[in-house]
Parts: C-alpha cells; structure tokens; sequence
C-alpha cells in the first residue's frame, strides 16, 4: 500500500519585545519564579491589559515576509479555559479577524523548490510554567508550582495548510521559518529556550484519495531534531495501525526525547469548547495602508533575495550563496569582506570559501557567531592571505582558534609567527634539491613515470619547511627539476 | 453634622469651622453605630480615613490652600480595589483577599485627600438590585428597613442616605448606581462609558461597568465627578477626552429645553399608581417651561433580553480567574487540581454568580454563539443607534428610574426574571454606553422615588445642569428622622 | 451536543421554545467548574429556561447586516510602549497565595487518582 502523509505545523514563536504582551513586566527568560509579575499578568481581580504596540508591528514584518494579506481591522478575543498556567482562565488571543493571511514559503527539498501555504499568523500571550513535583511528569507528581513569569510573554502563531508531505519537509519548513523570524530581528528563534515551538498535525492516507485522514496532533518538539523524529515515529505508527486493520483516534500526543516515542496524552472528559468572544477590555486593532508601508521600508533584505544577488552579482555558485545566507550577520560580514577587498583581483568565490570556512568554525566548536565582532575584518585579512598565497588554505584553519573572537588582524599575526608560506623561489629550489639528492630512489620513480611518488617527495618538502612551502609552487618546482613538467 | 452634604462640610473644614479629624471622627462613629442595623459596610477603614485626614489638618496648618473636598470622607464600594484592604465584592471567594495595587479612583481620591471611611456592602459581583446577594447579607433602606436599599452598589446608596458619607462611590452595569439611588432618594451618577477608568474595579461585565458617584445633591456629584474623571493608560477602554468642569452648568436656565419620554419605558411596565404619580410630575415640570415629548425607541424593547445575554457572557469569563489557585477562598476538600477549583468555585460563589456563569457560559458556547451572543450584540448597535436619533432632537430622555419603589427582602428572589425587569429602566443607558443620573423626586408609598435622566455621550455637563435645575424645582429633602428612629 | 431546541410554530418569525435539560446545566457545569446538587439543577435548568424564553423576543429583531458591539463606545489602535517598568509590590501578590511554595503557587496535583 502507498500511503501520503499529510502534515499541518502550528509553529508558536516567542517575541524579541522588552515587555509582555498587555503589561510592563519584563520578558526575559530564566529568571528565579515569579519575579518578572505584576497584577496584570497575575490577574488580580480589576487589573486591565494594554496592548504592547511591538507586537503588532512585529507581525505586520513576519506577515509581510512570509507573502500575507495583512488584515485592516483586527481583533482580540478570549479564548476560556481554566488551567493554572494561565491566570485569568483565559488566553488573549485571535480568532476570527487574525493579523495575517493567506501566505506562503518556498523552501527546497531535494533541490526542488516546494510551496509550504500559511493558513494565518496571529498574536496571542504566552501560558505561565508549571513544575510538577514528586516526580518528573505530570502523571506521578505529588503537586506542582505555578511560575508566571512567562505568562503573557508575546507570542506569534504561524499555522500552515496542511501542505507539508514529510517530516524532512516539516523541519525544513521550520529552520526556514526560524531564518526568517532571525532576519526579521523579531524573534531569537531559540528551540532549547523554548521561544520557537511548534506542533505538528499528522494524518496520513492513501495515494490518490482527496479525502483526509484522521489526524493526531504532537506536542513537546522542542528542537529540528525531534520535529522530524517525532513525525516519522507517528507516521510509522499510524501506518501500522492502518496497516494492521485498525482505525486512529483524534488525540494529542506527546514527543518525547529522551525515549523517543510519542505517548497518549490521557484524553480529557470534557469536549473543548474554548467559548471564544471579543475581549471587551481591548479595543480593535485597525491597520491601514500607511502603517504597513512604513513596516515594509524598515523590511531588511530577506534571504531568499540575498541569495539571488550573491548569484546574479558575484557569480556565486547557488550553493554558496545558500549558505552565506543561513543567517544574515554571515551574508552581511562576507558581503563587507568583499567590498572592502585588498587586492583588486580577489573574488567573491575566495572570499566566499574563506567566510564559510570561517563560520564553519563557529559551528562546529558551537560558538556563538552573533558575538564574533570582527568577523568581516578577519575574513578580509584571510581572503588576501590566501589571494597572495602568502599562506595556504589549510593554514587558514590552524590560525582560527587563535584569531576568531579576538580582533587580531589575521594577516598581522601571520607575520607574527612566521606561517607566511615559503615562496621565495631561490630559497625553495636549494630545498628541493636536497630532497632530491637524499631520496634518489624516489627522485627515479617520479621520472620513470610513477606520479604517486610526488605526494611523498612534498611531504619530505613540507618537513624540512615546517609546512610553510608554497604547495602549488613546490610541486610545480619539483616537477621542473626532475624534468617531467 | 453628619446630615450636610459634601460642599457645606468642606466650606466648615476650609473655615476651620471644624477639622477633617473631628469631621471623620463624627463619620465614623456615626457609620459604627448605624451599621448593626443598616448593614451598608463589609469593612470600616477608620485608620485610613484618620490617616488621610491628619494629613488634611497638618495642611491647614500650614496654611495651604485646599482644594474643594480634601477631608471631605467618602464610602467606596466594595468591588474597587484599595493597597492592603479587603476587597470582597460581598463574596466568600474573595475572603481574606488584599489588593496588591490601587485603584486609579483611589488614588485620585488618596491624591484629593478625601478620608476613605470604609468598604460597603453590594450584590455579590455586583450580580443583583437589592443587595440580597451579598455573602454578608443584605443591607437595610435606611427609609423603611424593611425595604432592600437597591442595587447592587446598595450599601454605597444606604451610607449616604443614612448620613453615614456625605459621599460614596459605585459602580452601575445594568443600573447599579441609579436604582439603589432611587430607592433611598439620593443622587447617583453613571458617566459616559470611559469617562473614568475601570483600573481596580472588579470586572463584572467590562463593556457595561462604569464607576460613578452617589450624593445628597447634583452639585456634589458634578465636583466628585471633576475628580473621578480623566484618561488612564491603564485602561485600554478609557475615552481620552479633554478634562471639562462638570459644575459649568449647573445654573444655566432650562427654559424651552427638549426631553424625550420612551414609550418603551414609560408605559409598559409601570403601575397605574405609579404612572399616575410620574405623570403629575410631568405636567407640573412643563408649567416651567420643559417641553416633553413622547417618543419611540423600538429596540429598547429588546434592552432587557440583550443585556442579559451580553452580561452574563462577559461576567462569565471575568469570573473565570476566581479559581483558588492565587488569591482568595480554596476549598479544603480537594485532592487534584480540577476537584480544587470545583469545589472552590461551588462552595465560594452564591447562586446567582453561579446562574450568570451558566447562562454566559451557554450564550457563548459553539452553536449557540450566533444565536444568542452575537444576536445580541447586533441588537445592542440598533439600541445605539435609536438614542443617537434621538439625541438629535432632544437635550436629555426622562424616564423613572425604577418600576416600583423599594421591595422587600424575599419578594422577587424567587424568579430571577421577576428581579432583572427591576432592571429595565437603567439597562438600556449602559448597552449605549451613555451618560444617566438619578435624583429624588418624591414619594410613592412613603417611599423614595426617581427620575432618570439620560444624556448623550460626554454630555454630563448638560445633564448635571438639567438635574440641578430639576432638584431646585422638586425640593426633595432628604428625612434623616428615621436615623435616630432606628437607633 | 446537549442542547435541544423545539421550534414550536414559525408564522412571521420563528418563535422557539427553549429547553433547557438537566444535562444541558451538567455540561455547562464542567465548563464552569461548578458542581450541582439535583436540586440546584432543577432550579438552574428551571431558571434558564425562563431566561432563554423570554429572550426569543431577540428573534423579532431583524439584525441581517447590523455590525455587532463589542464596546459601549467606538475606540481603536490604544497601545503601550514596549517599555519595562519593574512592579515592586509582588511580594504583596504573593500574600494573597491560598498555598505557596518556592515562590510559586502551589497547586494540587493535576491528574487525579
Ligand atoms: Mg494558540
Ligand atoms: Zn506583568
């Protein structure tokens, strides 16, 4: 049997705003319990909310850069359910007059462009947090403690069709949407911190029908990792229901990391029924034409639009300019390292090679590249190190761990510790020859045509240089004098 | 002393005719001593009121100038929340509970100095019109204390009709200001919705609360509204207007001005006594020249229905907060969370709190969403629009204020309908948003009487003026006999 | 799902007649959190029934394209600043706690037994 998977993600991504959604507490993560309160987010008896005008400009920029209709008169609405996390028993959110509308990304899967449709993106505040106690779920506590910190923190609610057709395609979807949030500067985009969140609607069918499946909703993916495992799991699960003549329940379930599995959440007895209405304390949002001009002007460059620039301008192979792009401080630093080049002759393709090299570094040693202040200056020097062969490619990445988060000018410290490449052709011939004269052997092989002898001769060339040989003159050199260029 | 109104006590405080401690001393001792009988306070405040009123002296002293009613003492409902000082709303869920904050009302009131002297009685969440409701049990109509005093703001009414506070505030969702007014013959005042901010008032249907003022005459209520009202930030729903002094018409002529009589509430639901007596006023107010006019406001036919469809759903989600989990009343005979909140609920609401949630919770489920609610509110934007017709043409709309005089305990508690008709003169003023007040007019049965008077948006001005050339002509005086009778 | 509404003759305007069951005021019970005796859900069922009756008059009212009111008065686009201003009274929140603990509000545990 083939089956089609059909998944809808419901991405929940937390606001870079100072203070919360309706009042002046502080937004900030990871503060002792309950110390960023006031009466409002506690919900006092007669406090009242007042919207936070960040938040709707920031929704306007992610409308815009995800291809919305912004929505003129907009509304919030109270969406009633009693759970400690949340305060008042009800979440100041949208319903049916959401901020944007009917968008979509592109994103590329298998080098294949692919059209993932947003439903909607709405404002709503975050729930507080909930410790259980006496065990570490819900199921075996003995109490749990409310922390409101969080409560009220602003959020945006990205809602895809469902569209997306698997899980790689869900994660990819995702990073994208968390590249676009970054660009924007809305959002921090932090999966582990919980400011990026989402859940996924899963449901699969056979090939060719149009009608849906019945879908289970998974909760708790807090990381591109778990968002594709735990739709895969839940895939494969419903697959062998299916497939084993069984029928799938409408549930929640939850991901789990740590066992990688997704479990039923107990199902609960009473049907939801969140009696949303128009929330009397709040007054309509209405946006017009002039407000969302000026949100476009303040619109950076998006990626999509870098990338094709990097191509179309610098002749910049797709897949570099790609990853130049993955986040916009590496766009912006290469771009600077290249217009300030100091040699006439570099390229955008050397200084490409080494900005990636360079953010490379970052990645895998899990430094955080947003504090590397001089990066496009370092990048720069390095391009020209390499440009005039002054050093070799692979030089490059022994000098990182000593230059990156220091503002060395690479080409200073080069100096300083003498790695400049030997290059000086009257002091490399002596060289050789002597390499020549102790491994006649090998020297012999090399004429008689065997040309993998060459890497052992550079090899003997590069000890008795310490590895500061120009590699490409040297084995130009070498092949002169043994006569077989 | 403690039968003069608010202006004659500040003129005896500016004239050091007496100082704001021995005038709140009196206040005090005279609220103690009442109270046993009247039950119109869930809480006396005395060290508050001593506190704001020493400060008073110390600026008498010191020969500062004071503005008009610093040391004037004031009672403030019991839904408004004041620093430190039980704030109930007259309901078991709320016991024990003190405010973090105050109340934007409180703090101009604490900035004007005026000595806060206690917390007084109300319908449990202002859900009622005679103060039956109250967890702490109804409180007495100082004219016949076999009558309920109204409400739900009644112990606000009672404390200035029984000379308890030349001064005290309420709130009026469907009326709650203008027919406990009515009931003990004094002057109430609901403003222009967002003429003074909601901050610190316990929500009970957020689109229909207003706070206002009860007086012994109009000219107090338009200097304590000069104080009440005003922006706040706080207050998304606050009407950014510039300040205008409310006392601007008090004495202009009423000669050949316009009042509009609905026929929707003039002749439906009044008795003939009743009827006979409001229309024995009307003829003797137009030989001074008021023309009256009867006029027709179809959709306020529909007022009542609407408004006890939008009330409810609104207070339903207000109330939702009261859970047990961060202040007030948690039931001690729960072992999970769901049972917690339950039986804290159940045990800590009275029924009608509890009857409101249901009908909001019904009005406002999925299905019945368009039929009810939202019915509802289209109804509510034709009632807006039939006022705004008439205000074209008319300065102000009279009608009673209330159907009957005061009722007595037990007399309409047992059908809940029986009870919200008493509402059906003073709920339409709050679906438009509108500006009403309430003054003295009379007797029917040895019982208090009132006239409504309803303006159009920011119109208090206007509407004061009116009222104040009205209670000139009336000459109602306030019988404070019966408070010696009752001690 | 337990709602039931009889429409018991519609000439000009559709008049119903609400019914308003035992079970309906169950429903509406847990989405209050309210428990009821049998006694109070024949009275609150009673009550509402009444209630709901009288407001079919609602359905006289031809409403086709009125705009609905969510507010008393017409105000638009009221914002605060993002702006932090720290509140110095929350210890005075946290007296009012029925149960705390750690500096949190201690609750029961959630799943019941
Ligand atoms: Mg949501
Ligand atoms: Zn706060």
């Amino acid at each position: 049997m083939s089956w089609e998977v059909v998944i809808g993600l419901e991405i929940h991504a937390q606001l870079k705003t100072n203070s919360k959604l309706f009042c002046h507490c502080s937004a900030a993560f990871g503060d002792t319990p309950n110390t960023n309160i006031c009466p409002v987010c506690t919900a006092m008896p007669g406090v009242l909310p007042v919207l936070n005008k960040k938040v709707v400009d920031s929704a306007i920029k992610l409308g815009l850069a995800t291809n919305c209709k912004i929505n003129s008169i907009n509304e919030f609405s109270r969406k009633n359910y009693f759970y400690p996390d949340s305060p008042k028993a009800y979440q100041i959110s949208q319903f049916d007059k959401p901020i944007c509308l009917a968008g979509y990304l592109n994103i590329m899967v298998n080098n294949e462009l692919r059209r993932i449709d947003i439903t909607r993106i709405h404002m709503e505040e975050d729930a507080g947090k909930l410790v259980h106690q006496g065990s570490d779920n819900i199921s075996g506590a003995t109490h749990s403690l409310v922390d409101l910190n969080r409560c009220s923190v602003p959020l945006l609610e990205i809602v895809s069709e469902p569209v997306i057709r698997s899980a790689t395609e869900a994660r990819l979807y995702m990073e994208k949407m968390r590249q676009i949030i970054r660009y924007l500067d809305i959002g921090d985009g932090n999966m582990e911190e919980g400011s990026l969140r989402c859940d996924a609607n899963v449901s699969i069918r056979k090939r060719g029908d149009i009608k849906l499946g019945t879908k289970t909703e998974v909760k708790n993916l807090n990381s591109f990792k778990s968002v594709e495992k735990a739709i895969n799991l839940e895939i494969d699960r419903q697959i062998d229901i299916l497939e084993d003549g069984g029928t799938i329940i409408q549930e929640t379930r939850h991901y789990n990391e740590a066992t990688a599995s997704t479990t039923s959440l107990r199902s609960k007895e009473e049907a939801h029924d969140y009696r949303y209405f128009p929330d009397p304390d709040l007054v309509p949002i209405v946006i017009d034409e002039l407000w969302i001009e000026t949100i476009r002007k303040e619109l950076p460059e998006l990626p999509e639009a870098i990338q094709k620039r990097f191509v179309n301008d610098y002749n910049l192979p797709t897949d570099h300019s790609v990853r130049l792009t993955s986040i916009k401080k590496l766009a912006e630093d290469f771009e600077n390292a290249y217009k300030n080049r100091k040699n006439e002759n570099i390229t955008p393709l050397e200084t490409a090679n080494v900005a990636l090299k360079y953010y490379d570094y970052f990645l895998s040693n899990n430094l955080d590249f947003s504090k590397s202040n001089h990066a496009s200056f370092q990048i720069g020097g390095l391009t020209f190190l390499v440009n005039t062969s002054t050093v070799s490619s692979s030089t490059i990445t022994s000098i990182l761990p000593d230059i990156v988060n220091t503002n060395y000018d690479p080409i200073e410290y080069v100096k300083e510790k003498g790695l400049a490449q030997v290059s000086d052709t009257g002091e490399l011939k002596s060289i050789i020859q002597d390499v020549i004269k102790e491994n006649p052997g090998p020297a012999e092989e090399i004429k008689s045509g065997k040309m993998q002898t060459i890497g052992f001769m550079m090899g003997q060339i590069m000890q008795k240089t310490k590895g500061k040989a120009n590699p490409g003159l040297a084995n130009k050199m070498l092949k002169e004098l043994l006569g077989i260029s | 002393m403690i039968h003069l109104n608010a202006h004659e006590l500040f003129n005896k405080i500016k004239n050091k005719e007496v100082s704001a401690l021995e005038l709140t001393n009196a206040f005090i001792t005279h609220s103690k001593k009442t109270n046993a009988v009247l039950n119109s306070y869930n809480l006396i405040t005395e060290e508050i009121a001593i506190n704001t009123a020493n400060r008073v002296d110390k600026k008498i002293a010191t020969g500062e100038k004071l503005e008009i009613f610093e040391g004037v003492p004031i009672a403030i409902k019991d839904n408004i929340c004041i620093e430190d000082i039980e704030t109930t709303c007259s309901s078991k869920i709320l016991e024990g509970f003190k405010p973090p904050y105050n109340a934007t009302i409180i703090e101009k009131l604490n900035a004007m100095n005026m000595p806060i002297i206690g917390k007084t009685n109300m319908d449990e969440f202002a859900m009622g019109s005679s103060t039956e409701t109250s967890f702490y049990g109804v409180s007495k109509n100082p004219w016949d204390i076999s009558t309920v005093p109204g409400g739900s703001s009644g112990g606000s009414a009672v404390a200035v009709a029984s000379g308890q506070a030349p001064l005290s505030i309420g709130s009026d969702t469907g009326g709650s200001i203008r027919q406990p007014a009515s009931f003990c013959g004094i002057v109430g005042v609901k403003p222009t919705y967002g003429r003074i901010s909601r901050y610190g008032l316990m929500a009970f249907a957020s689109s229909l609360d207003q706070i206002g003022p009860f007086s012994k005459t109009v000219e107090d209520s338009a200097h304590l509204l000069n104080i009440l009202c005003g922006y706040d930030f706080r207050d998304s729903t606050s009407q950014n207007v510039k300040a205008e002094d409310f006392t601007r018409d008090l004495n202009r002529s009423i000669k050949g001005i316009k009042v509009a009589i609905p026929k929707e509430l003039y002749n439906s639901s009044l008795s003939k006594e009743v009827k006979d007596y409001y229309d024995q006023l009307i003829n003797k107010l137009s030989n001074e020249g008021i023309i009256f006019e009867e006029i027709e406001l179809p959709s306020l036919k529909y007022a009542l229905s609407t408004y006890y469809i939008i009330a409810p759903a609104e207070a339903s989600s207000n109330l939702s907060r009261y859970d047990g989990v961060r202040y007030g009343y948690r039931s001690e005979n729960a072992n999970s969370l769901i049972e917690m909140m339950t039986k804290s609920r159940s045990e800590g609401f009275g029924d009608e709190v509890k009857r409101r949630i249901l009908i909001g919770n019904y009005v406002l489920s999925s299905g019945y969403y368009d039929a009810y609610y939202k019915k509802a509110q289209q109804v509510r934007t034709l009632i807006k629009e039939d006022y705004k017709k008439a205000f074209e043409t008319y300065d102000v709309i009279l009608s009673p204020t209330t159907p009957t005089p005061a009722f007595k305990p037990g007399e309409k508690t047992a059908n809940p309908l029986e009870m919200y008709l008493n509402d059906i003169m003073t709920i339409p003023v709050n679906l438009a948003g509108l500006p009403a007040i309430s003054i003295p007019c009379g007797m029917v049965n040895n019982l208090p009487m009132g006239l409504q008077l309803t303006g159009n948006v920011f119109e208090e001005s206007k509407l004061l003026g009116i009222s104040n050339q009205l209670e000139k002509i009336l000459c109602f005086k306030l019988n404070n006999s019966f408070i010696e009778g009752v001690l | 799902m337990y709602f039931h509404i009889y429409a018991i003759h519609s000439s000009y305007v559709k008049i119903f007649f609400v019914m308003i069951t035992k079970e309906t005021i169950k429903h509406l019970a847990v989405l209050s959190r309210l428990e009821f005796t049998e006694k109070q859900l024949d009275n609150f069922s009673h009550d509402l029934e009444n209630i709901f009756n009288y407001a079919q008059m609602l359905n006289e009212v031809d409403t086709t394209g009125i705009i609905p009111s969510s507010h008393a008065m017409p105000l638009q686009n009221v914002f605060k600043e993002d702006r932090v201003i720290p509140y110095h009274n929350i210890e005075k929140i946290m007296a009012n706690a029925p149960l705390e603990e750690s500096h949190a509000f201690r609750v029961p545990k959630i799943l019941a037994d």
